[in-house]
């Protein structure tokens, strides 16, 4: 089987290692991104199987709009994207623009157990392979 | 000429001229009808020729009260109160003397009617000013004593009516004196009574509306004040949203650490490099709430200190040594100047030492090695002013309205120094507003930053 590729987009650089540390004995490559912009930069160039994304970054919606970016290319399209964020409930779903799509195959809450984390990634890549 | 009302009666007095109006239609047919009926009962005792002609000249006046009344009801007058109370001055005038007259042909003195006046002289008092009550009360007593006067002297002839009571009674002098006196002591008082009692109600009328009026203007405040709550309670709470991002977000990265190293992912010879990027995070969280603390103190404004007199240059050699150390650490020049003979400013000599070290140590962070970092203070003739000039990594237009935003901290600063709670500047710009002085801050990015703050001399 083909090493599967993941992008880790987030800014907090603790959180890439530690999804490293995960993914990496799991066989699994993972490529990093800081931003919004620089994670769509290296969605395109890298085409990777799977997208680990944080909600808020430097703007708060950071993550959003780059989720709904790649929904606007076709070829970007089926990549799944798991979000990973510091919002706790649904209490902060007021931080979200309603009346918008926003394309999210899974939702995680930080801290993320490792196991749940591999498991659920496997579950995605096996539901678009 | 009319003296005004105290206040404007003007819906009162279209409402009250149109019901004059309709009172007088009531009491021609009423007068009429008594006119026919006795003259049913006791035959030819009354002229009722002559009540006929009054009757209908009554008739045909309201008919022109009631069309003038409806012009007047659309009246583009910018003064619509003096008219309608000029009207109101014409129906009780022409009432009165109407009512004489037919006093006149209806046996005059002998007519128990002439207490009919006393409705004029209430109508007065009800619609008009005071003055009015009173001048109608003589008016009305002028008249009938002028008619009554005269028939007893005989200057016009006396129309008696016959069986009703002694013909003789008109000339008896005695009885027609102590009649008027009644009369006239009756209608000064009515009018006396009638227009104070009226006053009153007027007065408790304006003291309605004005406190309706003052309760709709605070409404309106209490709305504009919800309205501004709503949106800091929004505001408040979008705060709380970020805070708790932030201290989630250090506790998230040192958790996911020690469950990493605990389950076994990490391999040995790392996890020493693992458990410091957890104290580092750690000890980021502890700054961070440290500031969070500081931040709501200085809103709080509930020191425990008075501000004091303090020399704003002293407390800047205070902190002098300890940036030089790191601007040499980092191999840059670092150099301050201070303009002799400055005036103190009052303040707390703590925020004014934060606010030195947030701007120079955040000069040192944000620029490369080997750069420039400039302390300069000065004064302008209100002001005593500092400023922090550095070679730094600067910023772009779009990003400075931000800068001074909680949390905010630009791209290029998290690139080049990761720590950072970005509540420094919040709080270097609170404490500057808390004395009354300001901030502000040009930059060109890749160039440099200028940071200055002003602070009010002590007066």
């Amino acid at each position: 089987m083909a090493k599967a590729k993941i992008l880790v987009v987030d800014d907090d650089p603790d959180f890439v290692e530690a999804m490293r540390l995960t993914l990496e004995p799991n066989d699994y490559g993972v490529i990093s991104a800081a931003s919004g912009d620089e994670g769509l930069a290296k969605v395109k160039s890298e085409t990777p199987d799977l997208v680990i994304l944080d909600v808020i970054m430097s703007s708060v919606l950071d993550g959003l709009q780059m989720s709904q970016r790649m929904q606007e290319d076709s070829g970007h399209k089926r990549i799944p994207i798991l979000m990973v964020t510091s919002i706790a409930n649904t209490d902060y779903a007021a931080l979200f623009p309603t009346d918008e799509y926003i394309h999210i195959d899974g939702f995680l809450s930080k801290p993320v157990p490792p196991d749940v984390l591999l498991q659920r990634i496997s579950e995605l890549l096996q539901s678009t392979a | 000429m009319n003296k005004q009302l105290p206040f404007s009666l003007y819906p009162r007095l279209t409402e009250r001229t149109d019901q004059l109006i309709q009172l007088r239609w009531g009491v021609v047919t009423g007068a009429l009808a008594a006119s026919f009926g006795a003259d049913f009962l006791f035959p030819d005792s009354l002229p009722m020729p002559i009540l006929i002609v009054i009757a209908a000249v009554i008739t045909i006046y309201n008919g022109l009260f009631l069309l003038y009344a409806s012009r007047l009801h659309t009246t583009t007058s910018k003064d619509p109160e003096r008219l309608y109370m000029r009207f109101a001055n014409v129906q009780i005038m022409v009432d009165i003397i109407a009512l004489t007259v037919l006093l006149h042909f209806t046996a005059g003195i002998e007519n128990p009617f002439y207490l009919f006046y006393i409705v004029y002289i209430t109508a007065a008092s009800i619609l008009l000013p005071r003055v009015y009550s009173f001048l109608y009360a003589g008016f009305a007593s002028i008249l009938f004593s002028a008619l009554v006067v005269a028939e007893y002297w005989q200057l016009i002839p006396h129309i008696h009516l016959a069986g009703f009571v002694s013909p003789q009674r008109y000339q008896r002098g005695l009885y027609v004196t102590v009649v008027l006196f009644a009369l006239v002591g009756t209608l000064f008082i009515c009018a006396h009574l009638a227009s104070a009692i009226a006053e009153v109600l007027r007065r408790r009328e304006k003291e309605l509306m004005e406190s309706n009026l003052s309760c709709e203007v605070r409404a309106g405040e209490l709305a504009r004040l919800n309205a501004r709550l709503a949106e800091l309670d929004k505001a408040r709470s979008q705060f709380i949203r970020l805070v708790t991002h932030e201290l989630r977000a250090p506790v998230a990265a040192i958790q996911s650490y020690l469950r990493l190293i605990l389950d076994g992912y990490v391999p040995p010879e790392r996890q020493m490099e693992i458990i410091q990027k957890s104290e580092r995070r750690a000890l980021e969280q502890l700054a961070l709430i440290s500031d969070l603390l500081d931040l709501a103190r200085l809103q709080e404004k509930r020191d425990e200190t008075e501000p004091e007199l303090i020399d704003v240059a002293d407390i800047l050699h205070g902190v002098t040594d300890l940036m030089q150390a790191r601007a040499e650490d980092k191999d840059l020049l670092f150099s301050v100047e201070v303009e002799p003979d400055l005036p103190p400013v009052r303040a707390r000599p703590e925020h004014v030492k934060r606010l030195w070290t947030n701007l120079i140590s955040n000069a040192i962070k944000y620029t490369e090695p080997g750069g420039i970092v400039v302390v300069s203070l000065l004064q302008n003739p209100n002001y005593v002013v500092g400023v922090v000039r550095d070679t730094g990594i600067g910023m772009m237009p779009e990003q400075m309205p931000r800068l001074f935003e909680e949390f905010y901290r630009t791209e290029e600063a998290k690139a080049m120094e990761r720590q950072g709670t970005g509540l420094g500047l919040s709080i270097v710009k609170r404490i500057v507003e808390s004395y009354g002085g300001r901030i502000w801050v040009e930059s060109e990015k890749g160039k440099g930053s200028k940071f200055s703050f002003a602070l009010p001399k002590a007066a």
